[in-house]
């Protein structure tokens, strides 16, 4: 079946999205040894932004099957609800997704650990947030080695650490 | 001067699916064949999914769907019963009996 048949027959799942994120991890690092830096840098962000709604969908009670698409909105209206101040730019908005995370821990009383919320301040919000956007798409950024490695560690800081934020 | 409100990157007839939408959600007792609402309860008996089956919203996104659900759903139940919906899924008839969800 053709891919655009494929993907429109099934709708997308937590399983895919974190299955897709490793991909395009990978995608990055081998277009950050090619210099292809501006390439690198938008795989490292998709990547990190895959992570993000993951750790939302799951500390959202969903299981890997659960269609991700039909989750997001349902996000969306539950941060309308519950930290209006929380700006919503689109469905690839990481400072969104990070501080979602952050509100879904608080309301289920167990807050991030100190160290964890810096981190994820530093590395996402105020890291990769002003680093990448998906925009950048349809450009020729331009993008110098030290972008692309302040992505790459940002990046591998979501990678690894996603877990722990659920 | 009139002043509307404005909504950028919602297709337009955003409002009135929310609005029908809602409208066939307060009426139980409709006879309408569509739009279709198929609520799913946890253990609890609380309402968490929302499926919803209908023609009208072929030529939107999923998550644009999702949205008018979710839109909808604030019309019709309280902050916190909106607040536990985790899916809102809206599927056309086609997609509906592909996914094999018993709608009809």
């Amino acid at each position: 079946m053709p891919l655009r048949a494929t993907i429109k027959a099934s709708p997308e799942t937590l399983s895919d999205l974190l299955l897709a994120a490793d991909d395009r991890y990978l995608d990055a690092e081998d277009l950050l040894v090619n210099e292809r830096l501006d390439g690198a840098v938008r795989s490292f962000g998709y990547a990190t932004e895959m992570w993000l709604k993951a750790v939302c969908l799951r500390l959202q009670g969903l299981g890997p099957t659960a269609p991700v698409k039909a989750a997001l909105p349902a996000l969306k209206t539950w941060m309308k609800l519950n930290a209006p101040g929380v700006a919503f730019t689109d469905y690839h908005d990481l400072s969104f997704f990070a501080h979602a995370i952050i509100h879904l821990r608080t309301s289920q009383g167990r807050p991030l650990p100190p160290t964890l919320l810096q981190e994820m301040l530093a590395r996402i919000i105020n890291g990769l947030h002003e680093e990448w956007i998906v925009d950048m798409r349809y450009r020729r950024c331009g993008l110098s080695f030290a972008d692309a490695f302040a992505a790459l560690t940002n990046s591998w800081w979501a990678k690894t650490n996603w877990g722990h934020l659920v | 001067m009139p002043v509307k409100a404005y909504h950028p990157g919602r297709t337009a007839g955003f409002d009135q699916l929310v609005e029908r939408l809602a409208e066939e959600w307060r009426n139980a007792a409709s006879t309408a064949s569509e739009p279709v609402i198929l609520e799913e309860s946890n253990a609890s008996g609380e309402v968490v999914h929302v499926y919803v089956v209908w023609s009208d919203w072929a030529s939107l996104g999923r998550e644009v769907r999702g949205e008018v659900i979710m839109d909808a759903a604030e019309r019709v139940k309280t902050p916190a019963e909106v607040g536990r919906i985790t899916i809102a899924m809206g599927l056309t008839p086609d997609e509906a009996d592909r996914f094999g969800i018993s709608w009809r």
